[in-house]
């Protein structure tokens, strides 16, 4: 059993008798009822995705689950493809078991693939990417309300706030957790 | 990496950690434009408002000849306001630290945080709603004004006259935030607890109001409650999973009238006994500020703290010491008041487009947690 504070993401746990996947975790305490963790929850068998709020010190089962280090390769359909680099074994991975869908997938990331009786289900992306700005604008003094930042794209069609120095074709750092820019490459 | 080593590789970064230190000098414009006096409250205190769910850490002061003084680090600044105002200071505000004991952190939570609290003599809540609105639109202005004027250059100016500024006097009073608009202009909503859970639950209070009716309401919802589970923790529950996502986020909302049992330190509304004159600010589904029509009845005081402090037995919190000073503040007489704490780094994380409070801060406790 595993205690509240331990829920991560990428945990396979049991809830309501079945397996589900934690896809995000969020903590808080609102100082009037005690502590919590809000949970995203995948469950596996039907699908079905779902919040819930866990109260701090509950007890969650947690499962045995096998793991692979792999490179990203393609998407097709609504799912990516991942390779094995030893065995070139290729896996589908449904988008929403890889946090952020698309967003952090390239070729040169590494990615933790977790399988549960044979079947992929969850992919751990990696907690900074480097990715590249292919839009942004050049950014004119008094742009925005606190003057902080701006919209950029990356490769992925990911948007993400980025300093107003950040230029069209740079390589930027995202930490994956909080989508947000982290520095330079 | 280090905030400091991130900022002096890149200097342009500075702009959204300026967000927290604007929004400080906006709020003390704000008050003392109105001639409120700013009190300084300690960090370091020995006892404290009984609260059943207050976390609070503790620290130990060692002095000479094996002395110890058992000590708390502040986690609201209540208390000496209250103080203060039972001595006769009047309206005033305090902007600091304050410190929480949480067993982890969370993207809209730290451990020690900055505050702003202000008292209004004579005023509600009702009153404290209108003017949090009145802060909320000139902070944006005043952090606007930087954009064309030094610190300096708008050091000696009104509010009015800031607000009047010609470069801020028409823009538009909204904030963007995660890819979303939240509109400061307008009124911003205001809804009561009791039309929240007929809204989202479809319930009357008075059929929730007692616990075991409370309980009996989860369960049949599907919730994991015991027969001993509080009322509030089955409302923070059923608040965190079913309603507060649920909140409309174009603009600010207002959640006021809390169920009596959840504001040990508020005055009941006399329109409906069953709840307190108590008033949340929720910005984006995050909770900016907490106020209140100040409970000033000392002997009442008394008996709720004793309620809490037993509560705290039963829920096996620690046990905190009973801050006897306030109780006697407050029979030596309060004049009606009504009092909010905002929290400025949720603030300052809102105006700066950040998503982690700890992108608004330099020295983020995260980089202490998460070492890389």
């Amino acid at each position: 059993m595993a205690g509240t504070t331990e829920l991560r993401r990428g945990m396979i746990i049991e809830f309501n008798n079945e397996p589900h996947v934690l896809i995000e975790k969020e903590f808080y305490s609102p100082g009037k009822g005690g502590a919590f963790n809000r949970v995203r929850l995948k469950s596996i068998k039907s699908g079905k995705i779902f919040n819930h709020v866990f109260r701090s010190g509950e007890k969650v089962e947690e499962l045995e689950i096998e793991s692979k280090t792999m490179q990203y390769s393609y998407v097709e359909g609504n799912s990516a493809v991942f390779m094995d680099p030893t065995t070139y074994d290729l896996v589908n991975v449904l988008m929403d078991l890889i946090p952020g869908g698309t967003d952090f997938l390239h070729e040169d990331g590494k990615y933790i693939i977790s399988f549960y009786e044979g079947n992929p289900i969850y992919a751990q992306i990696p907690q900074k990417i480097t990715l590249k700005i292919i839009d942004t604008f050049d950014a004119v003094k008094g742009d925005t309300a606190t003057n902080a930042s701006k919209e950029a794209t990356v490769e992925t069609g990911f948007k993400v706030q980025v300093p107003l120095f950040i230029k069209n074709g740079e390589r930027i750092v995202i930490n994956t957790d909080t989508g947000t820019y982290f520095s330079k490459e | 990496m280090r905030t400091w080593k991130q900022l002096k590789n890149n200097p342009t970064l500075f702009p959204r950690y300026f967000t927290k230190e604007y929004i400080i000098k906006a709020c003390r414009k704000f008050f003392e434009d109105r001639n409120y006096h700013e009190l300084e409250s300690p960090i370091i205190t020995t006892a404290l408002p009984q609260e059943r769910y207050l976390d609070v850490l503790e620290t130990t002061i060692e002095l000479s000849n094996k002395r110890k003084l058992k000590a708390y680090l502040t986690p609201t600044t209540e208390t000496y306001n209250k103080k203060i105002l039972s001595a006769g200071l009047g309206n005033h505000f305090v902007i600091t630290k304050v410190l929480r004991g949480l067993e982890d952190i969370g993207v809209n939570h730290s451990p020690e945080f900055t505050m702003l609290e202000w008292y209004e003599l004579g005023n509600t809540y009702i009153n404290l709603m209108d003017s949090t609105e009145e802060l909320l639109r000139f902070i944006l202005k005043y952090i606007k004004a930087l954009q064309h004027y030094s610190i300096k250059e708008i050091s000696n100016l009104s509010v009015d006259e800031i607000n009047n500024l010609k470069e801020v006097k028409n823009i538009p009073l909204t904030l963007d935030y995660l890819g979303k608009t939240i509109n400061i202009k307008d009124s911003f909503y205001r809804f009561s607890i009791p039309e929240i859970l007929k809204k989202y639950l479809n319930i009357e209070l008075s059929d929730i109001n007692d616990t075991n009716n409370f309980i009996n309401f989860a369960k049949n919802r599907g919730y994991k409650v015991d027969n001993d589970d509080e009322w509030q923790t089955i409302f923070e529950l059923i608040f965190g999973s079913e309603i507060e996502d649920k909140l409309p986020i174009d603009k600010p909302v207002f959640l006021y009238d809390f169920p009596k049992i959840m504001c040990p330190l508020t005055k009941e509304n006399p329109a409906n006994p069953l709840v307190c004159q108590k008033v949340e600010l929720y910005m984006f589904n995050k909770e900016i500020a907490n106020g209140y029509t100040e409970l000033i009845d000392g002997d009442e005081q008394e008996k709720r703290f004793i309620e809490e402090q037993n509560a705290r037995k039963r829920l096996k919190m620690k046990e905190i010491a009973f801050d006897y000073d306030l109780i006697d503040a407050l029979k030596s007489g309060l004049p009606d008041v009504s009092g909010i704490g905002m929290g400025l780094d949720r603030l300052a994380m809102i105006y700066a487009n950040a998503k982690n409070i700890s992108e608004i801060n330099y020295f983020p406790i995260s980089e202490l947690i998460n070492e890389e």
